[in-house]
């Protein structure tokens, strides 16, 4: 596991998209929430190999839920936003005036958090993925029902993947959470992130 | 061939799909509206198509929808729309007021320049789904419902299952013994055992002077609290045995009627005090307490736990009692029958030797009178005389043993034993100058407390018994002296041949007579002695050496300085009148 240091040009470029995407999300929290929304990065750090597999069984100890959204074509792999089930519980019962009733999440919460996760997701790589040609294809964001180690085991062995972890603290109005922003990419994607990220630095510099 | 057209050619099928399905472009012109969007809206597809959507849908040219659309039109990731945040985004109703709710997914679809995209929305009804999970939420909500309530009762049965333990344990102990101390203290075992209190104690309510007696306590220093006497009303154990209702002291330290000097005493501060009362049928007899060091300890639970104990032990207390009461007045039963037994016994045969040589004379008299000498005759006539006399001494000790004995109550007052003493000299006078007996009495005596005609019988008895099995001739002393306690103890002290130990053990003994040793003597003496002395709230004793002497002793309660007739006396006796 490695944070991301300023002094890789590269990685301080990803960073920055990733802060670029998360607050482009957060604008569009607000508009659609018509509430104060606010989302901070609080870490960003990069994982492979043995790294990804403990951070894998790190996150199963937790009772965790998200949204997956995948993509394919010069770019492919799932981006993942997981977060404590309870919290999510809350967070969707605040935003909706649903009645606290149960503390599970059933199918219609369950959708509520998939469009609130897809927009976060959407901002994020809306930005990693821009600049690919061909267009990065993305599905229909979902929910999340396996567990993130057997996400990673069906996309193959661990080294072959490479992560991007973001923790984002999360605060609407007086709703406060930690989530995690999990970017999984599959062999050779983020070898061509690269590339783009240090063309556009080039670009710029 | 216009683009409308277009779209229907390549997205046509959609006509047939359940769902909703409408396409937008980038100038949010609605290209395509299906025939289930058309069913479920009432908007045919002449009046949408080829139309800016605001003329069906304005909310979705305009922010905030409008600003995520871009992303679709630029060929960006799909967008999804939840039924909760967004209940009417396509206003449809499946009739008699109802609401269709909907899950709305918007993908870009390239359009056929190739250039830009279309964004296809497809509007799922969830209608159904929502109300299996309202039913869901609800049976879930119901079954939560009825697992707090089962909670409920379990836990109630719980708490009635320990009640049912406590009494069931606690009655066992009741019943298993009918010892008033045992039973206490198998009540205060069961309760502090269950409840897992800090001490806990029994008051029973002394019937004399209404004061609550600590019967029986356990718990640390548990010794110092029995014996503990409260004043009626005083503390908690007096407040509850004055009310009879039962007391919860959350805190002691709040709370007025709080006794401390107990805590005091032990060193242990108690917060929290349970009190309920000991009722049988005639009223309180007393009061279970149990304490803790914790503040607010004890709740309703603990009282319903307690109550219903307290309702058994108090029975089974008063049952003990009553057991108690029986068994001393059987016992005292007996040794009255034993007594009467031997009263009989000995009142026969005491009377029957002087009434067989007086009967004896009297017929050698009637008979043979004029063959007798006139000093034959005297001689008979005053062994009769003497033979009646003693059969009236006995008779009078008969008497006087049955008043004692039924003598309910006497009032003991000080008494003046230099006269009591010098009374009963006087009536042994003759038996003194009989034996040439030398009496030695002190200058002074103590006063003590007593009743002065049976002080005189038991000096006239001591004194008779010196003088007649003293030496030859026989030297008496007398004397007095403070005793343990507040007593004085009076003696008389013979130059006799002493008694064996193993008689003196007898000496006092309703109706004994040591024949060896007392061959004059009758076996009412000594216990008459005993008798009036215990009767006035004293002891008898005897101490003995063979060939030593022996002295007879007995004690009477002092005379406290302020009881005194007018003036100063003390134990001693000094300064007494």
């Amino acid at each position: 596991m490695s944070a991301i240091g300023s002094s890789d040009r590269g990685n301080e470029d990803l960073k920055e998209r990733v802060n670029a995407g998360v607050r482009r999300a957060a604008d569009v929290l607000s508009a659609t929430l018509r509430a104060s929304v606010r989302l901070e990065v609080l870490l960003v750090e990069l994982f492979s190999g043995p790294d990804l597999e403990r951070k894998a069984r790190e996150l199963q100890m937790e009772a965790l839920c998200g949204v997956q959204l995948a993509f394919k074509g010069p770019l492919s792999g799932v981006a993942l936003l997981l977060l404590p089930l309870a919290d999510a519980v809350q967070l969707v019962v605040a935003l909706t005036d649903d009645q606290p009733g149960t503390s599970e999440l059933d199918s219609i919460r369950i959708a509520t958090l998939v469009e609130l996760g897809s927009v976060v997701l959407n901002g994020v790589m809306g930005v990693i993925g821009s600049g690919f040609e061909p267009r990065v294809r993305y599905a229909l964001p979902v929910d999340l029902d396996d567990p993130v180690e057997a996400l990673l085991t069906s996309r193959g062995p661990a080294r072959d993947v490479t992560a991007v972890g973001v923790k984002t603290r999360c605060t609407i109005e007086q709703h406060r959470t930690t989530g995690e922003i999990l970017l999984l990419f599959d062999a050779g994607s983020v070898e061509r992130l690269w590339t783009v990220i240090g063309r556009e630095v080039g670009v710029r510099s | 061939m216009s683009q409308v057209e277009a779209v229907e050619r390549e997205l046509g099928f959609l006509d047939h799909v359940p769902m909703g399905v409408f396409v937008l472009r980038e100038d949010f012109v609605v290209l395509l509206w299906n025939y289930c969007l058309q069913e479920w809206t009432g908007i045919s597809q002449e009046e949408v198509v080829g139309k800016h959507v605001e003329v069906v849908l304005p909310h979705l040219s305009a922010p905030p929808y409008a600003v995520r659309l871009r992303n679709v039109f630029a060929g960006g990731l799909p967008l999804v729309f939840s039924s909760q945040l967004h209940p009417r985004l396509i206003p449809t109703s499946p009739g008699e007021g109802r609401v269709r709710v909907q899950y709305t997914t918007v993908t870009p679809v390239p359009a056929p320049d190739g250039m830009s995209f279309y964004a296809l929305f497809a509007v799922r009804d969830v209608t159904e789904r929502a109300r299996c999970v309202e039913v869901c939420r609800a049976m879930r909500a119901q079954a939560l419902e009825e697992a707090q309530e089962r909670k409920k009762v379990e836990a109630a049965l719980r708490r009635r299952n320990l009640e049912l333990s406590l009494l069931n344990k606690a009655s066992q102990a009741l019943t298993s013994t009918l010892d008033l101390d045992q039973v206490l203290a198998a009540v205060l075992e069961e309760v502090r055992r269950l409840l897992g209190v800090i001490a806990c104690s029994i008051w029973l309510v002394d019937p004399e002077t209404d004061e609550l007696v600590c019967q029986q306590s356990i718990g640390p220093q548990s010794e110092i609290v029995r014996g503990w006497r409260l004043a009626p009303g005083e503390g908690f154990v007096g407040w509850v045995a004055r009310t009879g209702e039962s007391l919860v002291a959350p805190d002691t330290w709040t709370d007025e009627r709080h006794f401390k000097g107990v805590d005091r005493q032990t060193g242990l501060l108690m917060r929290s005090i349970l009190t309920v009362p000991l009722r049988v049928k005639r009223g309180v007899i007393g009061v279970l307490q149990v304490m803790d060091t914790e503040p607010d300890r004890f709740d309703e639970t603990y009282l319903t736990l307690l109550e219903p104990l307290a309702t058994s032990a108090a029975i089974a207390i008063d049952n003990a009692r009553l057991v108690e009461t029986l068994r001393r007045q059987t016992a005292e039963l007996e040794v009255r029958n034993e007594e009467l037994d031997a009263f009989s016994h000995t009142a026969a045969h005491d009377l029957k030797g002087p009434l067989g040589y007086m009967v004896g004379f009297a017929k050698v008299l009637a008979e043979d009178y004029s063959a007798l000498a006139d000093e034959e005759v005297r001689r008979y006539l005053r062994l009769i005389v003497q033979g009646g006399q003693k059969m009236s001494n006995i008779i009078d000790s008969l008497l006087l043993l049955s008043s004692v004995r039924q003598a309910a109550e006497v009032k003991l007052e000080p008494l003046d034993m230099g006269h009591i003493v010098e009374e009963a000299r006087h009536r042994l006078a003759y038996m003194i100058e009989e034996h040439q007996a030398e009496i030695i009495s002190p200058p002074t005596w103590p006063v003590a407390l007593g009743y002065g005609p049976w002080v005189e019988e038991v000096w006239v008895n001591y004194l008779s018994n010196a003088i007649k099995y003293g030496g030859e001739p026989a030297r008496v002393e007398l004397g007095a002296e403070p005793a343990d306690g507040d007593e004085v103890r009076f003696w008389v002290r013979d130059n006799g041949p002493g008694i064996p130990p193993e008689d003196q053990a007898r000496l006092f003994v309703s109706f004994t007579r040591l024949d060896q040793v007392r061959a004059k003597g009758h076996g009412l003496g000594l216990s008459i002695v005993r008798r009036i002395v215990e009767k006035l709230g004293g002891r008898v004793g005897v101490e003995s050496e063979v060939g030593q002497g022996s002295v007879f002793s007995f004690t009477l309660p002092a005379v406290a300085r302020d009881e005194a007739t007018g003036k100063a006396t003390d134990k001693t006796g000094e300064g007494a009148s």
